[in-house]
């Protein structure tokens, strides 16, 4: 299976996943599903800059990633799998599309309206439904930063 | 345009003198955000005047935003741009969220590990070849010279780029730069290492540097970057083997 990771995280291409999760993963290629990302042409430069020459950074909107999803399993390009929210992330998990893999909760940061439940995870209002869309399509949905930090389980997070 | 692009000469020094002080309320929560809020204030000030799209203005700014202090110049002159221009919040919220990545990674790299090492060996090579004090203060020069036009230049470019940031820095090829200088940080490792190997103490006492040089290696094995280690070894037995042959043999 070529896709490594599946992770939600605000900041998408950064130091924490680059080199927190790439070193381990050696991801050739992040693919970023995003639909106002996908028609942003200078926000995509921007995003590209934090892997110069390590990694190929692609953009899909969620619709067109659930058609190519399949493909991208079955080339050889290790890859990471991006969303900057849960909302993205549920919507490309519809109809069992992660049914059995593991999803990576990891970097929504504070803001009104949203409940800690860690420093670096942060709830919004409709995130507990998003979290439970996830686990009924048959995600494993799991809170953790970076690849060594202790998990926080998807009960805790709907709880707190 | 042409109006806004001049921005007056007090405005770009006054956020200048600001920018330094970017990380001054680092936190948690927003991180640089606060800084960034207070460097920008001479040109919120200049363009929205005292009013309640200043106090908007400044609290758009002052929610989380982190990256390299010195290239957060680069974000500074590319907002202050949008804000002249008078852009709405949310392009503005999506280049702040999209210079999040870039700029800290790219700093990290052109600063921490090539242009302070590179001045630091300068000092310590000046130091050993020819006064302490000259290396002291030959370092705080270059490196803040350095690292004060390298924010100047960052907001310019921000200030002309915009929203097109991200193209005129892949332009910039700010990486080619970095590889520069980390050559040079070789060559003055180098050279600082040959000066102190044949100073008066090393030769005299042959004990010490060897003890050092064992603590060193041990030091740079626990804590340093894993792809060195190898290199590391083969370098450090490549020159211990030379010692010992040099010693031995009654050349």
């Amino acid at each position: 299976m070529s896709i490594r990771l599946f992770r939600v995280d605000e900041r998408l291409i950064h130091g924490q996943v680059v080199i927190g999760w790439g070193r381990r993963l050696h991801p050739r290629r992040y693919l970023v599903v995003d639909d106002a990302l996908a028609g942003s042409d200078w926000e995509q430069d921007l995003y590209r800059l934090a892997v110069e020459d390590e990694a190929e950074v692609e953009f899909l909107g969620v619709d067109d990633a659930r058609a190519s999803l399949a493909d991208y399993e079955a080339d050889a390009v290790p890859t990471v799998v991006l969303t900057r929210d849960l909302a993205s992330m549920s919507r490309l998990s519809e109809g069992g599309l992660l049914d059995g893999r593991s999803v990576n909760v990891g970097g929504l940061h504070p803001g009104a309206g949203r409940r800690p439940v860690r420093g670096w995870l942060n709830l919004g209002p409709d995130d507990a439904s998003h979290l439970r869309s996830l686990v009924a399509a048959g995600a494993d949905v799991e809170g953790r930063d970076l690849p060594d930090s202790p998990v926080v389980g998807v009960d805790e997070m709907l709880a707190s | 345009m042409t109006a806004l692009a001049r921005l007056p000469v007090g405005v770009r020094l006054a956020v200048l003198a600001r920018s330094l002080l970017v990380q001054a309320a680092w936190n948690y929560r927003t991180m640089m955000g606060t800084g960034m809020a207070f460097a920008l204030v001479p040109v919120l000030r200049h363009v929205h005047g005292e009013a309640r799209a200043f106090d908007d203005a400044v609290a758009r700014h002052a929610t989380l935003f982190n990256a390299h202090p010195y290239l957060a110049s680069f974000a500074i002159g590319a907002l202050a741009r949008l804000e002249a221009e008078g852009a709405d919040g949310d392009t503005i919220e999506r280049l702040r969220a999209a210079l999040r990545g870039p700029l800290g990674a790219m700093g990290d790299r052109l600063v921490w590990a090539a242009w302070l090492p590179m001045c630091a060996l300068l000092g310590i090579l000046v130091s050993a070849a020819v006064a302490p004090a000259a290396g002291v203060a030959l370092f705080l020069v270059v490196y803040n010279l350095g690292q004060i036009a390298l924010r100047a230049w960052g907001f310019e470019i921000g200030w002309s780029a915009g929203t097109e940031l991200g193209r005129r820095l892949r332009e910039l090829r700010l990486t080619r730069e970095t590889r520069r200088i980390e050559a040079a940080v070789c060559l003055l490792a180098g050279a600082v290492s040959g000066t102190l190997l044949t100073s008066v103490a090393a030769v005299s006492s042959s004990t010490l540097p060897a003890l050092a040089g064992i603590v060193a290696l041990l030091a740079g094995y626990a804590v340093g970057p894993r792809a060195w280690r190898p290199t590391a070894w083969i370098v450090t037995l490549g020159v211990g083997a030379i010692a010992l042959a040099g010693r031995l043999l009654p050349l």
